[in-house]
């Protein structure tokens, strides 16, 4: 992935999210289904500004999300609204979130032991 | 549609895939910028403020779509070099390539039939380039060959004559328009003391051949005057093949002998590979080593096939050594005018000697090719256009999401070059498919035929050619496309049921392509009818069902005596050889050109100055020849086997020689006298008249014609003929073996049916007929389908006003009319500006033609009978279609 635009945050910060980036990004779409602006907007307040998703490097990773199958965008047009793409989580992407949450979870445990941070 | 949807389509680069998908993404990233600004004044932000925190979203619009594309195309290969921006042009043309690739795929049928049209026209460009390129382009692989020329005599008549060797040696001794004169005669001989005995391409040469002509043999010595001398060891110079094939092509060949024409012969050097003259000779041997002084082959009067090779001096032009030659032919014949008198002397490039026979046939060809090419590149242009019509949506919404003009015609160039290359590689593999079948076209013995190669720079040539025509057909098409204007103007063409500028293009289009296949096809029918007029001919006897083969006896081991007793064994075995009828020998076949020509006088007649001496074809003959070929007796009697030697000897003579001398009287028993006035030939007594023979070609006149019983003039070089009452070909191997059961060293060769020796009279005829109706037929197809395209879409594009026309009351008869009349009103005026140019262009083929003229109006009218009646036809269909135009589907459909 692309190296992300943030000003607001360091060298290391960027590293971390974008290790991090379709983590978040599965994580925010468990539950209902959300149009993109929704999606950067969700994480920017989960976390309290200090990760951001430009359209730059939202849309190339749900657009990538996509095609391997996690996420599925369609297009739904409401009353009096302009038609947006909203995306969900599909089976294969459930499943990867949860592989991805043991996986942090067991990392950042073994963070915390040598490192002695706790996950927020 | 929000100022953010202009925004986001001014600064992303094009992603290069489908439209709507691109559509698609560009919606989204307007929305996402538009909520960003929306939610950046909902924050009390500027304007302005709100303006730059929506743009921060984006912050490089090129990377962004570089990513996208990269997504969105999986199968796509990444990139290796450098940054999207860096890739620019390559990675547009891969783009440019993969997206034509998937376009061409799309749309697979007309892929098929523009690539398959594209290969039988490469396909055909390639062979006969090759075959341009080996005959009459490569130059001759000897020093500056340019500068080389062959001489020969002329006879009084003007006509080629070789010259004889004491000829050459006052030419030679006298002119000095040259660096160096040589002299070469070709002498095919006997191979023997192999397991097979061979009939191989010897060349007398004088000594100093080689070095006049630049070449240095690869392996031993070149020949020197001592090896010239009569009565010392014979030697000789082989060539690459031979020395390979024939000498296990290592260095101890040099000083191995081997056997020619029974007489042992010490090879002393191997020519380079490349080095062939004009056909592929196997050995060069020294022309003075064969003859003792005062041999026959040495007389003034004796022209037998020698020729002059010299090298032009730098500072002399071919004409000046013409004139010089002349002056010495003047001298000779002042100084010899016994046999000198009124000859003279002609000069012509090497080159031009070898190939000047068929640089006219391979003109021909290469110009036509060229125009089916043209035919197919109209064709396909055409197909293209309209393919771009129905493509018009897309390529709008390319050019609406910010695809510049030149990137939609770079993107469509190169589709139509990926065509041309496809097409161009089946064309390649057809021309190697069909590149043996056409070189068996050319006469066997045509010079320089082992040139001929389907090799790199022959496939070079097809390669540009298949990039030239891709870009060729596809220009118009793809300018057209490119222009907004364009794509406008069928949005209103549809609607307003106009027929619009592109159809006025696919017209102009179709015209120039049915003129082209007028043009072909007229040529085509010249040939045709040529081809049938030299075969209605009247040969003079029957060729079909016979077969013959040559054989040539050592005269050293064969005296006169042993000649007569091989040819009479032959003939017994041949005879008894089932499903053979008859059998007989001689020393020409008809077609082929006399092996003997001479002067005669003729008892009781005053003998005109020598100059003025007649000249007839002597064929000694064994008796049952004129029933085996079918020659028919008119008066007297043939020959029998009391006419041998010892008695008086007889001729029987033709008809032209009859009528010549004796119109109104009877040649029988009149006596005729081959040779000079002095010489000491013996005086023939005419015994019959046969029917006139077609000796020196299908299309040249009879000349006159004096047969000779073999057994009063033995002969060496020989030809058997056999007629057969079924399958001729199958007894070429029986043929074959009773020749060997008399004499196992023999080699036989020129196995060959009459029909056969026929078709190679007509080689270079042939050749046209078969290629031209090729070319042609091809074209008549390749203008139905132009014809068919442009009629159906004419029809398509205006079902409105078919319809509006149809619902006013109309007949569908009507309507069936109006479609085909202006149809075939263009097709017409193709047709018309075709038989214009053809009555120009196809005066090239005049030397070619026979018995009809290039403005043959029968030809012409059957050709533009046959392009309305395919044209007719190809309207048909569309025009038919029209008339079940249902006017309320065409109305409701706008």
């Amino acid at each position: 992935m692309r190296p992300t635009y943030m000003p607001q945050t360091d060298v290391s910060a960027r590293a971390l999210q974008k290790g991090s980036a379709e983590f978040l990004v599965l994580a925010v779409l468990d539950g209902p289904q959300r149009h993109g602006y929704e999606i950067a907007q969700l994480i920017e307040t989960r976390s309290d500004g200090r990760l951001k998703f430009p359209a730059a490097t939202l849309y190339p990773l749900l657009y990538k999300l996509e095609k391997r199958g996690f996420v599925e965008g369609r297009w739904v047009e409401k009353a009096g609204q302009r038609r947006r793409r909203f995306y969900r989580l599909t089976a294969a992407g459930r499943s990867a979130l949860g592989e991805r949450r043991k996986a942090w979870q067991s990392f950042f445990e073994a963070l915390d032991r040598v490192a002695r941070v706790k996950p927020a | 549609m929000s100022e953010w949807h202009g925004f986001v389509r001014r600064h992303l680069p094009p992603l290069g895939i489908e439209p709507t998908r691109e559509i698609e993404i560009v919606d989204e990233l307007a929305l996402q910028l538009e909520s960003a600004y929306e939610s950046a004044k909902a924050r009390g932000a500027s304007e302005e403020d709100a303006r730059a925190q929506a743009s921060v979203e984006v912050p490089d619009w090129a990377a962004l779509a570089a990513t996208l594309a990269r997504i969105e195309r999986p199968t796509a290969a990444r990139p290796t070099l450098g940054s999207p921006r860096a890739v620019g042009f390559m990675s547009g043309f891969i783009q440019d390539l993969r997206y034509g690739t998937r376009a061409l795929m799309r749309s697979s049928g007309f892929a098929v039939v523009a690539a398959a049209t594209l290969a039988l026209g490469i396909a055909a460009a390639t062979i006969v380039y090759s075959l341009v390129d080996g005959i009459l382009v490569r130059p001759l692989p000897i020093h500056e060959p340019d500068r080389v020329v062959l001489a020969r005599e002329l006879t009084p008549q003007g006509v080629d004559m070789s010259l004889s060797w004491p000829n050459f040696v006052d030419w030679q001794a006298r002119a000095t328009s040259f660096d160096g004169v040589a002299a070469w005669r070709g002498i095919p001989s006997n191979l023997t003391g192999i397991d097979t005995p061979r009939r191989i391409l010897v060349r007398q040469v004088t000594w100093n051949l080689f070095s006049v002509l630049g070449v240095r043999p690869l392996l031993g010595r070149d020949l020197t005057s001592a090896d010239e001398q009569y009565g010392v060891d014979r030697v000789c110079l082989v060539s690459y093949g031979f020395w390979q094939r024939e000498l296990g092509g290592d260095a101890s060949a040099i000083g191995r002998r081997i056997t020619l024409d029974d007489t042992p012969v010490t090879v002393v050097g191997v020519l380079p590979a490349d080095f062939t003259v004009a056909r592929q000779e196997d050995a060069f041997l020294p022309f003075g080593n064969f003859y003792p002084p005062g041999h026959f082959m040495l007389a003034r009067g004796n022209h037998n096939g020698i020729a002059l090779i010299a090298r032009l001096r730098a500072d002399v032009t071919l004409d000046e050594a013409r004139a010089e030659l002349a002056v010495i032919a003047r001298q000779l014949a002042e100084e010899y005018p016994n046999t000198n008198s009124g000859q003279g002397a002609t000069v012509q490039p090497l080159m031009e000697v070898l190939v000047g026979p068929v640089r006219t046939t391979l003109t021909i060809l290469l110009a036509a090719v060229g125009v089916m090419l043209l035919i197919a590149c109209v064709n396909i242009a055409n197909l293209l256009l309209v393919r771009g019509a129905t493509r018009a949506q897309e390529l709008e919404i390319r050019l609406a999401l910010g695809a510049g003009r030149w990137r939609v015609v770079r993107q469509l160039l190169t589709e139509s070059v990926l065509l041309g290359v496809l097409g161009g590689a089946a064309g390649v593999a057809l021309a190697y498919a069909g590149f043996d079948a056409a070189l068996a076209l050319l006469p066997e013995d045509q010079p320089r035929l082992h040139t001929v190669a389907l090799d790199g720079r022959v496939l070079a040539a097809s390669g540009a050619l298949s990039i030239a025509t891709g870009l060729l057909f596809g220009l118009i098409p793809a300018l057209q496309a490119g222009s907004r204007g364009g794509a406008a103007l069928l949005r209103s063409a549809r609607v307003s049921g106009a027929v619009g500028a592109r159809q006025n293009t696919r017209r102009a289009l179709l015209v120039a392509e049915l003129a082209l296949a007028v043009v072909l096809l007229a040529g085509a029918g010249l040939m045709v009818r040529t081809m049938g007029n030299l075969l209605a001919i009247d040969l003079g006897f029957e060729p079909s069902q016979v077969l013959s083969a040559r054989v040539s006896l050592p005269p050293a081991r064969y005296p006169a005596a042993a000649r007569l007793d091989f040819v009479s064994r032959v003939e017994d075995r041949l005879r008894s050889l089932p499903g053979v009828a008859d059998a007989a020998f001689t020393i020409s076949l008809p077609v082929q050109g006399s092996n003997w020509n001479s002067v005669f006088i003729v008892e009781k007649l005053p003998v005109p100055p020598r100059a003025d001496l007649p000249s007839a074809a002597w064929t000694p003959v064994t008796p049952s020849y004129f029933q085996t070929m079918g020659i028919r007796l008119l008066r007297g009697r043939t020959f029998e086997a009391s006419d041998r030697l010892g008695v008086p000897e007889v001729a029987v003579v033709n008809e032209t020689f009859a009528r010549r001398f004796w119109p109104n009287g009877d040649a029988l028993g009149q006596r005729i006298k081959q040779g000079w006035p002095e010489d000491q030939t013996p005086w023939r007594q005419i015994v019959g008249i046969v029917n006139d023979v077609k000796t020196a070609g299908v299309d040249q006149p009879a000349a006159m014609q004096a047969y000779l019983p073999m057994a009063q003039v033995p002969q060496t070089s020989l030809t058997a003929v056999v007629r057969t009452q079924d399958d001729a070909p199958r007894l070429a191997g029986p043929l074959e073996s009773a020749i060997l059961e008399v004499d196992a060293t023999l080699p036989v060769y020129d196995v060959r049916t009459m029909d056969q020796v026929i078709e190679r009279g007509v080689a270079q005829q042939r050749l046209l007929m078969v290629l031209l109706v090729g070319f042609g037929g091809i074209a008549l197809v390749l203008a139905a389908l132009g014809v068919f395209a442009v009629t159906a879409y004419s029809v398509s594009q205006r079902r409105h006003e078919l319809g509006v026309r149809i619902a006013l009351g109309a007949d569908r008869g009507g309507v069936l009319r109006l479609v085909l009349r202006q149809g075939l009103a263009t097709c017409a005026v193709g047709i018309a500006i075709g038989l214009a140019a053809a009555l120009t262009v196809t005066r090239v083929l005049e030397t070619l033609l026979f018995e009809i003229t290039p403005y043959d109006a029968p030809t012409l009218a059957g050709i533009t009978a046959m392009l309305l009646l395919v044209a007719g036809a190809a309207c048909f269909v569309p025009a038919h279609r029209a008339t079940k135009v249902d006017p309320v589907t065409a109305l409701r459909a706008e």
